[in-house]
């Protein structure tokens, strides 16, 4: 006997997300996904100015923002055969590795972890023995004193108290899909209250080359345009949020996530889509022609097997639009340099 | 309108005949200078290359400068509008107004009289005061200009605060052409326009001047134009003339008067 | 899913005041300057603004909607550095419904935004992030605003029945003010700003992203005074929209001096001079970037070198591009070509024309006999 359920909208991501899911004795069957908003950018770049380009594509998304951009600007300096300064390409790097940083950690914070941590059990834990677990994971760790985790949890109790749960509202708390202990709870909450301060921080690693964040606009067919922020004053300041936020990573954000896993180790074995993976690599290195110089390396894995890495050959590339709300001309899939916009709404 | 007659020292008869006012002479020409800078400066505003600013920021004022001399010219140009308009009214320079306007008589005349210029051939007929083609193109001049002014007028407005008079008067320019950025782009295509005019109204002129009798460029310059009465023919009534008392020359346009009577 | 209990139980002003007494003082009263300078109010307003942040014993209700968006208004609402994120999301304001943020998804989040609009009924805000696609799309499911759903409603549907009981509706970003990046042209969706798509008045705080500090100003300016702050005749506020980029620009100096970048890289470039020539368009746009700065004050694109793209105006994507030329490009039937183009074609055709009739009549100059008919 199976049910469908649907879950709409799905919260915590970018865009609007709705999934189908049918369950038969308590395990999902099946499942359908599907983005309800369609906004046509394949439809208005066209006839635009490419200089442009980088600009309207970045729009694409603002949380995993620059990410767009950056992909459109080397596309269109490949096509014009363009080869960019040496600094605008460390600037490049820099600003995408900021992305990285901030990405990772509103991800794993903000985005994932109230599906992991239940807040409300924080209200149960002692501080003192969260102390004693945040000490255990890291010796290092920042903020870890029972003390610490006291204000941490007096707040999350006025909060809670003051009847206006806000964001909680309606969370699924108490569910015992939740495995956390109560004082990992409170280290997760803790960790994400530090988190969401530190964020807006890391942000500014792209305002400092990139002018401001999120969509930053120093980009340039050609290389960037932040020529007066190569001063001392702005690379100190870079090197040292770089390096809170590396200390942030490396004291709490893996820690936390050695703390967190082992109580949801059987979630390891779920998902992995259809076990074949795809990367253009990134971080282009000094001399040499991409992808060779990638610090990030090119290439496909086949089956979920390790061992061996594939070069990625792009012509093979092809869209389909059998399960979107698109259609062909002819019934085949194309390569999307010469895909076709055809939106075609069927209903979900 | 007068007009006088007088006798070259050859003996032929001349025709002296004022078509404007002296101070709608001097008008056209501050207008012609104000077209000059504001053309110059404009170009500059838009696209500023001839002329950089030395030394440090503090101390030069290229784009200040540039910006004065178009605001003073354009004070220049919408004050000759101004007074020019008032100046039709008046008894010295009461041309009908329907000769500038783009009625259907006028634009298929001023067709004919285009086809006639460009190919030689067809009806080339004589215009009083102003034939339909160049009072089209005045008109248009006239319009063009008057855009310069209120899209000059919301460009002005943009860096004064709210609730100023310019940001009354230039408000509503910016909110129907939606943003200052069309707004700057009518400024800048009208601009080209109003050369296209220009240019095609002083060719006209020099080359009818150069062709026909009938010469606008002394009468634009001293207002008043000089004819030698064997090519005038038709001239006198054109301008309504009261003529000065000059007994032989008087007795010459009774007879080219009466010559004309005859023939109607 | 179970859900545990709202344990209600505190609701009184000194509950509220405990809160705050958590927050650093000198963090909070900095954070109270910053607001009443941007606000432009003078410093006497200082305790004011921390006193109506203190004095509401309940936060107001917002709700957050988001339409056709990337989220970026979001993500540069959690910027906040004075108050700091955390202050503003669990202190200052409650946020009952913001598809980003909320711990509920489904039938949950769905409960959240019923309950919220419920027991907030004609007092909370409403904030929208992104347009409001209208066009039907093409096929046998097409509806009127088909393009969006969410939770089986269009996004019109959605924003008529959260909007209509809202006492306040507040705009973040550009593309729920006026429609944003999907509404350019050929604007496949029939984007449109939540104030003409609904028809209800927003107030909108534009850019792309918006400020935080900006929509933080405003949020203060409703808790002090109880109303939105004066706006001008585009529904932005003046406070952050009353002046130009270009007036209150850190490189004003070089554009007055005719000081300009003339290709990026150049040594003007390295100067600073005024990116007038390579397409800003701040001599366009209102907004108070100059001063404020994104990023807690960090920079702003000027500052970056690149041109401003004039992303606080209505239609900028439109009006604005090509973002490298000072002018837009002309597009008429027939026509896509820049103005200049168009210009020098003109101006060039009538001199080569002019040329061409003056050989011609010189050449059949016999053929005039320099008189014309009387009409």
């Amino acid at each position: 006997m199976s049910e469908r359920h649907v879950i709409d909208p799905i919260t915590r991501i970018e865009g609007h997300l709705r999934v189908e899911i049918e369950v038969e004795n308590g395990h999902v069957k099946d499942a359908w996904s599907s983005g309800t908003l369609w906004r046509g950018f394949e439809v208005f770049l066209k006839g635009r100015d490419p200089r442009d380009a980088w600009f309207i594509t970045q729009r694409v998304c603002g949380v995993c923002t620059e990410v767009h951009a950056l992909a459109s600007v080397k596309c269109v300096e490949d096509a014009i055969g363009i080869k960019i300064p040496d600094n605008a390409r460390l600037i490049r790097n820099l600003i995408h590795g900021a992305q990285y940083l901030h990405d990772h950690i509103v991800h794993f914070y903000h985005l994932h972890a109230l599906d992991w941590v239940d807040v409300v059990s924080a209200l149960k834990a002692d501080p003192k023995k969260t102390s004693e677990l945040a000490n255990s994971v890291n010796p290092n760790a920042p903020k870890s004193g029972p003390g610490d985790f006291k204000v941490t949890q007096d707040k999350l109790k006025k909060f809670v108290n003051a009847g206006q749960l806000g964001p909680l509202t309606n969370g699924y708390w108490g569910h015992p899909a939740y495995k956390l202990p109560p004082e990992a709870n409170l280290m997760a909450v803790s960790h994400y209250l530090d988190a969401l301060a530190l964020q807006s921080r890391v942000a500014r690693l792209h305002a400092i080359f990139g002018a401001k964040n999120p969509h930053i606009q120093t980009y340039l067919v050609g290389g960037v345009t932040c020529v007066n922020d190569l001063n001392a004053d702005r690379i100190g300041e870079f090197i040292g949020i770089l390096e809170e936020t590396k200390s942030f990573v490396d004291n709490v954000y893996i820690p936390d996530i050695l703390a967190v896993a082992p109580f949801y180790l059987e979630w390891a074995g779920i998902g992995g889509g259809l076990k074949n993976y795809l990367s253009y690599g990134m971080f282009p290195q000094k001399g040499g022609e991409e992808p060779g110089n990638l610090w990030f390396p090119r290439g496909y894995i086949k089956n979920r097997d390790l061992t061996q890495v594939y070069p990625v050959d792009v012509s093979k590339i092809e869209e389909e639009v059998t399960h979107s709300w698109y259609k062909y001309a002819k019934d085949a899939p194309l390569h999307p340099s010469v895909g076709e916009t055809d939106p075609w709404y069927t209903g979900i | 309108m007068s007009g006088r007659l007088g006798v070259f020292e050859s003996g032929e008869t001349y025709l002296v005949v004022r078509t404007r006012p002296l101070v709608a002479c001097f008008l056209h020409w501050v207008l012609f200078l104000s077209i000059v800078v504001l053309t110059i400066t404009g170009y500059y505003i838009g696209d500023p290359e001839f002329y950089y600013g030395q030394g440090e920021a503090y101390q030069a004022f290229a784009m200040a400068e540039m910006r004065l001399y178009h605001l003073y010219a354009s004070w220049a140009m919408a004050f000759v509008l101004v007074s020019r308009f008032y100046l039709a009214f008046t008894e010295s320079c009461n041309h009908d107004i329907k000769q500038f306007l783009p009625t259907p008589k006028n634009i298929v005349n001023a067709v004919k009289l285009a086809i006639y210029f460009v190919t030689l051939r067809g009806e080339g007929a004589h215009y009083r005061f102003i034939n339909p083609l160049g009072g089209i193109g005045i008109f248009m001049m006239a319009v063009f200009m008057l855009t310069q002014t209120i899209t000059g007028i919301s460009l002005y407005s943009a860096g004064t605060g709210a609730g100023s008079l310019w940001w009354v008067l230039g408000s509503p320019i910016d909110s129907l052409l939606e943003g200052q950025q069309n707004v700057r782009l009518i400024h800048h295509l009208v601009m080209y326009f109003l050369m296209f005019v220009i240019l095609i109204h002083v060719y006209m002129q020099v080359w009818k001047n150069s062709v026909f009798t009938e010469s606008d460029i002394s009468s634009i310059i001293a207002g008043y134009k000089i004819f030698p009465l064997s090519q005038i023919g038709h001239f006198a009534d054109y301008y309504g003339l009261r003529l000065t008392e000059d007994a032989p020359a008087k007795k010459r346009m009774d007879e080219v008067s009466t010559a004309r009577e005859k023939d109607e | 899913m179970c859900r545990v209990k709202k344990e209600y139980s505190l609701k009184t002003v000194e509950d509220r005041l405990g809160i705050l007494e958590s927050l650093d003082r000198r963090e909070f009263l900095n954070f109270c300057a910053k607001i009443t300078a941007t606000l432009g109010l003078a410093s006497a307003f200082i305790p004011k603004v921390a006193k109506a942040i203190e004095q509401g014993a309940r936060k107001p209700s917002v709700i957050w909607l988001h339409f056709a968006e990337c989220t970026a208004d979001s993500e540069a609402f959690i910027r906040s550095t004075y108050p700091s994120t955390e202050e503003l999301l669990l202190n200052i304001l409650s946020v009952d419904y913001h598809e980003t943020l909320m711990a509920a998804s489904g039938e949950a989040a769905e409960g959240a935004l019923k309950s919220a609009m419920a027991e907030n009924k004609g007092k909370y805000l409403a904030v929208c992030e992104g347009a409001i696609p209208m066009a039907t799309p093409p096929g046998p499911a097409g509806v009127p605003g088909g393009y969006l759903t969410l939770a089986g409603k269009t996004g019109i549907e959605l924003a008529r029945e959260v909007l209509k009981d809202a006492a306040a509706v507040i705009c973040v970003g550009t593309c729920s003010s006026f429609g944003g990046v999907q509404a350019q042209r050929p604007n496949p969706t029939g984007a449109v700003g939540v104030e003409e798509a609904t028809g209800i008045a927003t107030l909108k705080i534009p850019g792309c992203p918006h400020n935080v500090i900006n929509s933080v100003a405003t949020i203060v300016n409703y808790l002090l005074l109880g109303s939105l702050p004066a706006t001008d005749k585009h529904g932005r506020p003046l406070f952050a929209f009353g002046k130009r980029v270009h007036d209150q620009c850190q490189r004003r100096a070089h554009f007055d001096a005719g000081q300009f970048v003339e290709k990026f890289g150049d040594e003007a470039a390295k100067q600073g001079w005024c990116l007038y020539k390579v397409g800003c368009k701040g001599p366009q746009t209102y907004h108070n970037c100059p001063l404020v700065e994104y990023n807690d004050g960090c920079s702003w694109p000027v500052k970056g070198g690149h041109p401003c793209a004039g992303c606080s105006e209505p239609q900028f994507w439109d009006n604005m591009q090509p973002f490298y030329e000072r002018l837009p490009d002309i597009h008429l039937p027939g026509v896509e070509a820049s103005a200049d183009k168009v210009g020098f074609t003109l101006v060039g055709g009538a001199a080569v024309g002019v040329a061409a009739h003056a050989a011609y009549t010189f050449a059949n100059r016999k053929k005039f006999d320099g008189t014309l008919k009387d009409e």
